[in-house]
């Protein structure tokens, strides 16, 4: 593939990511507001933000990780990233024991975010993305040659000397896909990459997602709100509530759970993936 | 050693591509450190200074300064660089991206250090050699000792802006460092009023900043004025201040990242 990082791992063996019974718990101090006093007592609480999780992203595939707000995707997103380490739980890369070796992990995976923060505004996408290849221990013409590459696949190649303050939401997105691809990652972790696009720039960024897994070869785990997104783009979908799972499979799978009561048949012989999933949560909250 | 250099060397670029694009930067960076500076000289110019510990006369008063506030300016740099840094670099979420990465931790922190260093304080460094070379403080036959000079400011000015670098890892406002920072290291440190003037509670604390010892050697070296305890004390002093700060940057930036990796967030408080 041109533009591959050397010195890239074939990989031979088991080629996914495995998450087994992943929790994590977040300790909060709160304020007692009745016994106050001067400075406030705190009391510790602790919210259980990923209950127990256990799902599989291989390479080639696209996985969906749907829910509502507060459905612990973003933790669950950052516990696979090794951003943060689960309370418990166990988590392997290719077999590898990604808890203990989390920076040989962090050479191997990138996240891309929705929104335009995490980019440098005053930098041009040239140096961004030169900047972001260095923290990986790029350098010299194979960063450039991987810039020049990544800029073309993106679209952003007559605007690659711009600083990004100037450019539009769809190509600071785009840009941070780039970023995203700088160290050629084996899994790319997606948390709403099409959040705020136009139609136009979504089916873009969703036909270049699809192209990453299917065509490249990476490992997708995507999460996003756009069920339609899901439903193009995921060969496998998880959908969570409440730090867990509550439902999982294909989208076929998901709707043919729900296709043959008579609650949720409209006009159509078989509920869309949006109804089966709105059906799922709410009856996993009665 | 090779990715450790390469993200050093990212950090400087990415400095000045991002910091210092503008030339009125560079403007406001050299008239602030010589107002100050400037303010002092003709605070103290109407004393009649005759070998007043080492101070002979106008001119060795103006070298005697003049060294105070150059290494003062290094040191005082690396404390705003590391305050705003991190206050823009968590807003605009940068840093967590850089801590997705497995870049050295430590080599982003002295790189960001040493990229603030070169760019914000080498116009007035200039300033101040002129200023030497004016009162004869720098001449051809001691002219080998300013590149020494130098470095001896850059390696322990970078050590220090590395450490607040790990400080300011911890909270969203850290202002309160800045203040801890800002008139202590100046009264202290021996920048205006030399150190052998202080009582000795006050040589105490002066012995906890790294920028003393820096400014006593230098002007030991430049036969300004010298300290009481001698060079061989005042390059043991600095030794033992960079081993600690670097330890304590290494402890910072570890604790920092286990906390990361608990809750999700680098900062303490």
């Amino acid at each position: 593939m041109y533009g591959a990082v050397k010195g890239r791992p074939e990989d031979q063996n088991a080629r996914k990511i495995i998450a087994q019974h992943l929790v994590k718990d977040y300790i909060l101090k709160e304020k007692i507001k009745e016994k106050s006093g001067l400075f406030g007592r705190k009391q510790k609480k602790v919210i259980h933000a990923v209950k127990d999780i256990s799902l599989e992203i291989p390479q080639k595939k696209i996985i969906g990780v749907l829910g509502i707000n507060g459905a612990g995707k973003t933790t669950t997103i950052r516990m696979l990233a090794s951003v943060i380490a689960p309370t418990s739980g166990s988590l392997t890369m290719n077999g590898v024991d990604a808890v203990k070796n989390h920076l040989w992990i962090k050479e191997r995976i990138n996240v891309i975010s929705g929104g335009e923060r995490n980019l440098y505004w005053r930098l041009t996408a040239k140096e961004n993305l030169r900047y972001f290849g260095s923290l990986y221990g790029l350098s010299g013409d194979d960063l450039d040659k991987r810039i020049t590459y990544l800029l073309r696949t993106v679209g952003l190649e007559e605007a690659a000397n711009v600083p990004v303050e100037r450019y539009s939401k769809g190509m600071k997105q785009r840009l941070q896909i780039a970023r995203g691809l700088i160290n050629d990652p084996i899994y790319l972790f997606m948390d709403e990459p099409t959040l705020g696009l136009d139609i136009v720039i979504a089916k873009e960024i969703r036909n270049l997602v699809s192209d990453l897994a299917h065509k490249e070869g990476r490992g997708i785990l995507l999460t996003t709100h756009y069920i339609s997104e899901a439903e193009e783009l995921c060969d496998y979908i998880y959908i969570l509530d409440k730090g867990r799972i509550i439902a999982e499979g294909t989208k076929e799978q998901l709707k043919g759970l729900l296709a043959y009561e008579p609650k949720v048949i409209t006009s159509v012989q078989e509920p869309s993936l949006e109804e089966a999933l709105i059906e799922i949560i709410n009856r996993c909250n009665s | 050693m090779k990715k450790f250099l390469i993200v050093i060397k990212a950090e400087i670029t990415k400095q000045q591509q991002h910091d210092y694009h503008s030339a009125y930067v560079y403007f406001s960076l050299l008239i602030w450190p010589i107002l100050g500076f400037f303010e002092v000289y003709y605070a103290y110019k109407p004393f009649e200074l005759t070998d007043y510990m080492g101070i002979e006369d106008g001119k060795t008063l103006l070298a005697f300064l003049g060294t105070g506030f150059m290494a003062y300016t290094c040191f005082w740099s690396m404390v705003q660089n590391a305050w705003s840094m991190a206050n823009q670099e968590r807003r605009g979420g940068t840093l967590e991206i850089a801590f997705l990465t497995p870049a050295s931790r430590l080599a982003m922190s002295y790189g960001r250090a040493l990229g603030a260093l070169i760019q914000e304080v080498w116009m007035f460094v200039c300033f101040c050699g002129f200023l030497l070379m004016y009162t004869k403080t720098i001449r051809w036959d001691n002219l080998f000792l300013l590149p020494a000079v130098l470095l001896l400011l850059i390696i322990s000015s970078t050590v220090w802006g590395g450490m607040l670098n790990a400080v300011f890892l911890f909270s969203r406002d850290a202002s309160i460092v800045m203040d801890v920072f800002d008139m202590p290291m100046t009264l202290f440190s021996g920048t205006r009023v030399p150190v052998d003037n202080f009582p000795c509670w006050a040589r105490i604390v002066s012995m906890v900043f790294p920028l003393t010892y820096c400014i006593n050697i230098i002007r030991f070296a430049l036969n300004i004025q010298k300290s009481s305890r001698g060079w061989r004390a005042e390059i043991l002093g600095l030794l033992i201040c960079l081993g600690v700060m670097t330890a304590v940057t290494v402890f910072l930036i570890g604790r920092a990242e286990r906390h990361n990796r608990e809750t999700g967030e680098l900062q303490f408080y």
